[in-house]
């Protein structure tokens, strides 16, 4: 019997960070953490770089990994 | 490496300040046994780029022969790392840099000065929302 599969298609980092120029309301959910961001979403974030890359990676994702802006601590 | 590429500032906003342009790109970051795509904070401020614990580890970074260090971060706190070398692709352009491994995970990438701004010439051209990056040249 012939399976039907539905390959996704690897997103170039361009069309990642692409989106996330778009989409600045998304990446502000998340203030001063790490954001993996693939398949046009935020698919983990959190304050260490490891457990959200790996979590990632875990989802199948090849991602754009982030750091986001924190309003309330401005770079010096 | 060939050409140039232009990038734009990241516009975020702050309370305080209003509108900020951060100067965050994407890159790929290519060590001896993965790449891993990331954004950095392009720094001028900064001596030497710096890169997370793990995502160090990830790409295949080692110890073993690479030069312990300590550097001092903006906030007076001290961050040690391990001085590495590694390639970072930002656009078709793809050079070789050294940067610190950091021993902290939660430390933010960025890239400093060290290789990179003797790489690439520079432009920060933050009224019209443009960086402009490209292969270094002789010309003052």
């Amino acid at each position: 019997m012939a399976h039907a599969h539905t390959v996704a298609r690897v997103e170039t980092i361009e069309e990642q960070n692409q989106w996330l120029i778009d989409h600045p309301e998304e990446e502000a959910k998340y203030p001063g953490e790490f954001i993996a961001v693939a398949d046009d979403r935020i698919v983990a974030h959190g304050k260490a770089f490891g457990k959200v890359y790996r979590e990632a990676r875990k989802l199948g994702y090849e991602p754009l990994m982030a750091f986001t802006y924190d309003p309330e601590v401005e770079t010096l | 490496m060939s050409g140039s590429v232009r990038l734009p500032f990241e516009v975020v906003f702050s309370p305080r300040l209003g509108r900020v342009k951060w100067p965050r790109i994407s890159a790929m970051i290519i060590g001896p046994k993965a790449s891993l795509r990331a954004q950095f904070l392009l720094d001028s401020g900064a001596d030497v780029s710096l890169i997370p614990r793990s995502m160090g580890q990830d790409i295949g970074l080692s110890i073993k022969g690479a030069v312990k260090c300590e550097g001092r971060a903006v906030g007076g706190a001290f961050v040690p790392y391990y001085l590495c070398s590694v390639q970072v692709q930002i656009g078709d352009l793809r050079i070789p840099i050294r940067v610190g491994w950091s021993m902290i995970d939660q430390t933010r990438p960025i890239l400093g000065r060290l290789d990179v701004f003797e790489l690439l010439d520079i432009d920060f051209r933050q009224h019209t929302n443009v960086m402009l990056l490209r292969p270094a040249s002789n010309q003052a």
